[in-house]
């Protein structure tokens, strides 16, 4: 072995830390997603983790703590489509990956001993503990649940009179409330992978308008649309179904409708247009997103273009 | 004052309902020389008592708690008059003025969850701590075993006592989590038994409760955190005559009341912060004060029960 190419190993070994492993086939047949970590504004990113035997992956989350993230993840390498979808826990940098069971979506509790997830089938809203047992759903025909900081409720997608509405189970009290009320609801669809702010009062979401079938993003108060309801953004085309809310609280970040995608932001309590994240990665951009619980870092994913 | 209103709403409700088909009020309830309870209250600071509300057909009432937003009462009660045991006692709801009085199931020692959906109670049969809709609907066992369910202010715990062999330790439920820890840690509770009632502090990290030493068989009242004994423990009375089994926390949080066990019972008060012996609470009642206690939410008034035989 030549001193360049011990140079070069010890290069690889560096800038991979022993939790992110690269295959044998590093070069895949299909593109596969890999995690980048940046600042928050998109400044310096740089790989974080990709799932091996997983070329698609998503939905990623932290635990409050920061001690551990959970994602979805099929292997799109073999066939395999989101009808397959898996929920993965692996500690925050990567390492001791382990598939949990079927789901999308996960949601960590604050304490980080549960999560909440998306099923297929049955299809429905669910949680279970971190290791996988004792899944119990909570409501089936919903969507999207996400687990509000403060542990107390899980907000997801649910149709009522034909409209798309968003559903908040409170967990303490054992109810369910809609926040929009009966046949107010100005959207045919709610998408998934909404954001809480970190104060767990109000909600960040993207839907589809039933009277011009225009996307929005919008916030919505937890108490009702009536406790406070705005739109920050609107486009013909989709944006991407991911929000994350900085714990800061004065900035949300999510994909553009573009192609590339792009990560845009914007601050909840400013009425200004959402402005592009500066991110210069080596792949596409996906959308998912999550920041660290301390905020310092964004987490998100990129598909491979070669 | 709220409360003497409430009194005086419940005054004018009860005549209206005497001439009614369901009275509150039994037709034996002025009759001199049947005993049974009634609830007074009293100035938070203690002073004269009035009677605030008696619970309909149940002569035996106590545990009272009112719901966070002050609209709503729960106590457990049973029909002593007609025979009925501790083990037929129910779960009684009322508006907070004590109208529309109503037993909701079997259960004793209703503990109220925030927005006042769900009650945490204990139940004899089968026995454990459990928890149900207001209702009486979604009954479901917390832990078969525990004892003294009271559900903490912020709504996350709901705490218990548990006895593993003749070591007594108090449990803690995580509804969020759900995971149940005990506060004591293994072989280091200095309890053989510890009793019901226990009370939550305001923000939700203490609990105070009465325990039975196993060193020397004397009571302790002591508070201890809700992370654990090695986060926060203290003795505040100690006694060999056993104190009554039921502690208030003013929504302050700067004092918690308790009934001595040495007859006639009295109130006593203590702060926590401080290291002073517990004092009385000074209040004329006509009766005698059992010793079950609970605070008004606004902290102006304590609630308690009294046994006599007229007003």
């Amino acid at each position: 072995m030549t001193l360049a190419s011990l140079s070069c190993l010890a290069c690889i070994v560096l800038c991979y830390p022993e939790s992110v492993s690269l295959m044998a086939d590093e070069k895949p047949k299909v593109k596969r997603t890999r995690f980048y970590i940046a600042s928050p504004e998109g400044k310096k990113p740089t790989l974080h983790y990709f799932a091996e035997d997983y070329y698609n992956t998503g939905s990623p989350t932290f635990s409050a703590d920061g001690q551990k993230m959970a994602h979805d993840c099929w292997k799109s390498q073999n066939g395999e489509t989101v009808a397959n979808v898996q929920i993965m826990v692996a500690s925050a940098d990567g390492s001791d990956a382990k598939i949990i069971g079927p789901g999308a979506m996960p949601s960590f509790s604050p304490g980080g001993k549960r999560i909440a997830f998306s099923q297929q089938s049955p299809s429905g809203v669910a949680v279970m503990n971190v290791d996988g047992s004792d899944r119990k759903l909570i409501e089936s025909g919903a969507w999207g649940a996400q687990w509000s900081p403060d542990g107390k409720k899980i907000a997801y997608r649910a149709y009522t009179s034909g409209k798309a509405n968003l559903r908040v189970y409170d967990i303490i009290e054992d109810t369910k409330s809609d926040i929009f009320p009966a046949g107010e609801s100005p959207y045919s669809s709610i998408y998934w992978n909404m954001t809480w702010s970190p104060n767990s009062n109000w909600l960040c979401f993207l839907g589809r308008r039933t009277a011009d079938n225009m996307f929005e993003v919008a916030t919505v108060n937890v108490e009702g649309m009536q406790a406070g309801f705005k739109v920050h953004y609107k486009s013909k085309v989709s944006p991407y179904q991911d929000m994350a809310w900085h714990p800061s609280g004065d900035m949300i970040v999510f994909g553009s409708d573009t192609k590339p995608r792009q990560l845009l932001k914007f601050n909840p309590a400013e009425d200004k247009a959402p402005e592009p994240l500066d991110i210069k990665v080596d792949g596409n951009i996906n959308g998912d997103v999550s920041f660290t619980p301390d905020g310092q870092q964004l987490l998100f994913n990129a598909r491979d273009t070669k | 004052m709220k409360y003497s209103k409430a009194a005086c709403l419940f005054s004018i409700v009860t005549f209206v309902l005497s001439s009614l088909s369901t009275p509150p009020v039994t037709a034996d309830e002025n009759t001199p020389g049947v005993k049974r309870v009634r609830f007074y209250i009293a100035p938070a600071e203690g002073g004269d008592a009035k009677l605030y509300f008696v619970p309909g057909d149940y002569y035996t009432a106590g545990s009272p708690t009112f719901s966070a937003d002050g609209q709503k009462l729960a106590f457990d009660g049973r029909k002593s008059q007609d025979g009925e045991q501790f083990q037929e006692g129910k779960i009684l709801v009322a508006d907070a003025d004590g109208s529309n009085l109503e037993a909701i199931g079997l259960g004793v020692m209703p503990s109220w969850s925030p927005g006042r959906s769900r009650i945490a109670f204990s139940q004899p049969s089968p026995y454990g701590v459990a928890m149900m809709h207001a209702d009486d609907s979604h009954r479901k066992m917390i832990e078969t075993s525990g004892w003294g369910a009271q559900w903490s202010p912020d709504g996350r715990y709901i705490a218990y006592n548990i006895r593993k062999g003749r070591e007594a330790n108090l449990r803690i439920y995580d509804l969020i989590e759900e995971t149940k820890t005990d506060l004591f840690p293994e072989g280091e509770s200095p309890y053989t038994s510890l009793f019901w009632n226990m009370t939550w502090s305001p923000d939700s990290n203490w609990l105070c409760f009465k325990g039975l030493k196993s060193s020397d068989n004397t009571y302790d009242v002591a508070t201890v955190n809700v992370a654990g004994k090695q986060a926060g423990y203290k003795v505040h009375y100690n006694n060999k005559q056993a104190p009554y089994a039921d502690f208030a926390w003013h929504p302050q949080g700067d004092k918690i009341v308790f009934a001595a066990g040495a007859k006639p019972r009295q109130l006593l008060q203590f702060n926590p912060a401080e290291d002073k012996q517990p004092e009385p609470l000074k209040i004329k009642v006509n009766g005698t004060i059992i010793g079950d206690v609970c605070f008004t939410p606004d902290g102006q008034h304590l609630l308690f029960n009294v046994s006599g035989t007229e007003e």
